[in-house]
């Protein structure tokens, strides 16, 4: 094959914690996602270390671009364009992708193509369920972002709502926290979530006042704090050894998570008009809120397609797969694409 | 010149928190820098709503906890950083991000103690502490290092900590002012 009708395209993902890269053919079948993160330092050091970000997207980018090359068993030559995360995200790491990306471009005359990561987060639910049609509703949930989108096409996309203070990640990372549980904080309470009850407190959901739709996790983060404190504000905040019924703690939590994003995105689907509904982002692994979502969307006939959780976290078989559609669609990059954190 | 009086507002409310901020908001200056310390949950990024109320920003304020820092249009520009991740706003900071800090704007830090060593001085120090589940104690004073150099800014951050003594003195919001050292 020769690069001039090649289908492949090589994606590049540096936008927050890990640094990652893959091929796909035709904007769907992918042929290697090689994704390295940064989470075992984080969790390594307690979130204390001072050489991470940048410097690290630096030094694995081009031994990641190397392995997904290789696994995918083909050549540089191989490749028809090279896809990159221009925004939104912390600039100084999606700027080690994108020189990387402009870098190949260049020096092999390919296309380059700037791909806006969370139209890729909804992108990644239509690879691997092929007969989803537009417009959809996406919920994109993540330690960064919490936000209801309705999309037009792929990359046609107008936000609904968004969270008003804490992504819903955060609220996960904040929580296992409180509980004395390993970051992320997403895996760590599901895992506590299994053996305790759902139903054994109250915690709130937050419903905007007005009837709109929104998110907001911060009072619910609050609320389980004075809940560790036995509702007093002035009392210190327990060890997590003396905290009780942790495990009842923590699914009662992630219910009241769970129950807030799928009431207000089946709200959101009602609102716009539509029958499906797409989630990415890490807190989309959560077995939880999948199982609540299709359960409840079901009950109204919305159809709800969720991405195998490698491709619900950051990777770059996403990028490479919008990628591809936004180059048939002739929206190319020059070697004048720059990062964007918004 | 280090001495600074602590300013204490005892707020009722989440509403009333968000007052004051928004006043902050309408008289801050540019290039002033707020470190905001306090549990989770006791506010913070409440607070960081008001201010950029009253710097007439319009669009949403969020927590920047995973994206460390957040950059909104108003009457002055606001730099919105988060170290609740100390690690990654260290590197962050020091990998360009410090920049930001000694923009021509106002930086707002929420977890500012876990960098304080990173933060520029003079700054006005706020801490914000649960008093029961809507009420919250807010304490805010000037830290300077005593050098001749930072003096104008100096001056002029003791200024906006006066006329808010002044803006909230007859109201409920004002509890005490207590002379202390930094």
């Amino acid at each position: 094959m020769t690069s001039a009708n090649s289908t492949l395209v090589l994606g590049i993902e540096s936008s927050c914690d890990e640094t990652a890269a893959a091929v796909v053919k035709a904007g769907t079948e992918i042929l290697s996602s090689v994704v390295h993160s940064q989470i075992e330092e984080h969790a390594e050091f307690g979130g204390v270390v001072p050489e991470l970000a940048g410097r690290s997207h630096l030094s694995k980018i081009l031994p990641v671009i190397n392995r997904a090359l290789v696994e995918a068993k083909v050549e540089l030559d191989d490749i028809g364009a090279i896809a990159v995360t221009e925004r939104p995200g912390l600039v100084g790491s999606l700027l080690v992708g994108i020189s990387a990306a402009k870098a190949l471009a260049w020096s092999r005359d390919l296309p380059l193509i700037g791909v806006h990561h969370i139209e890729a987060h909804a992108y990644a639910a239509t690879m691997e369920s092929d007969d989803l049609a537009f417009p959809l509703l996406a919920l994109i949930v993540s330690g960064g972002h919490t936000a209801l989108y309705r999309c037009e096409s792929f990359h046609e996309l107008t936000r609904i709502a968004t969270t008003l203070d804490d992504a819903a990640g955060e609220a996960f990372d904040k929580v296992a926290w409180l509980l004395g549980l390993a970051y992320p904080g997403g895996p760590s309470i599901s895992k506590l979530a299994r053996t305790g009850d759902p139903k054994a407190f109250a915690f709130p959901r937050y419903r905007p006042k007005d009837g709109s739709i929104g998110f907001s996790f911060s009072g619910l983060k609050t609320a389980v704090l004075y809940h560790l404190r036995g509702q007093d504000a002035l009392a210190p905040t327990p060890e997590p050894k003396d905290i009780e019924r942790r495990a009842d703690v923590a699914a009662s939590f992630e219910q009241a998570v769970v129950d807030a994003l799928v009431k207000q995105t089946l709200a959101a689907a009602k609102q716009e008009g539509l029958s499906t509904v797409v989630i990415g982002g890490g807190v989309a692994c959560n077995q939880s809120l999948r199982e609540h979502l299709r359960a409840e969307a079901e009950a109204q006939n919305i159809r709800v397609a969720c991405p195998s959780p490698a491709y619900c976290t950051d990777n770059a078989a996403m990028i490479a797969g919008l990628g591809y559609q936004l180059w048939r669609a002739g929206k190319t990059a020059n070697l004048e694409l720059d990062a964007s954190p918004r | 010149m280090a001495s600074a009086e602590a300013l204490i507002f005892h707020s009722a409310s989440s509403e009333a928190t968000g007052a004051l901020a928004e006043r902050i908001g309408q008289r801050i200056e540019a290039g002033t820098v707020l470190c905001i310390d306090g549990d989770l949950g006791a506010g913070k990024t409440l607070f960081v709503k008001g201010l950029a109320r009253g710097l007439e920003v319009e669009e949403c304020v969020d927590s920047p906890t995973f994206t460390l820092m957040n950059q909104y249009r108003g009457r002055l520009e606001l730099f919105h950083f988060d170290a609740w991740m100390q690690g990654r706003e260290r590197a962050f900071l020091e990998g360009g991000g410090e920049e930001f800090l000694h923009a021509h704007g106002v930086t707002a830090i929420e977890w500012g103690g876990r960098v304080l060593d990173l933060l520029p001085r003079p700054l006005i120090w706020i801490e914000m502490a649960h008093r029961s589940p809507t009420e919250r104690e807010i304490s805010m004073r000037l830290v300077a290092d005593s050098d001749e150099e930072g003096r104008d800014s100096e001056e002029r951050l003791a200024r906006l900590l006066e006329a808010l003594a002044r803006d909230f003195i007859h109201t409920d919001l004002h509890r005490q002012s207590s002379a202390g050292r930094s």
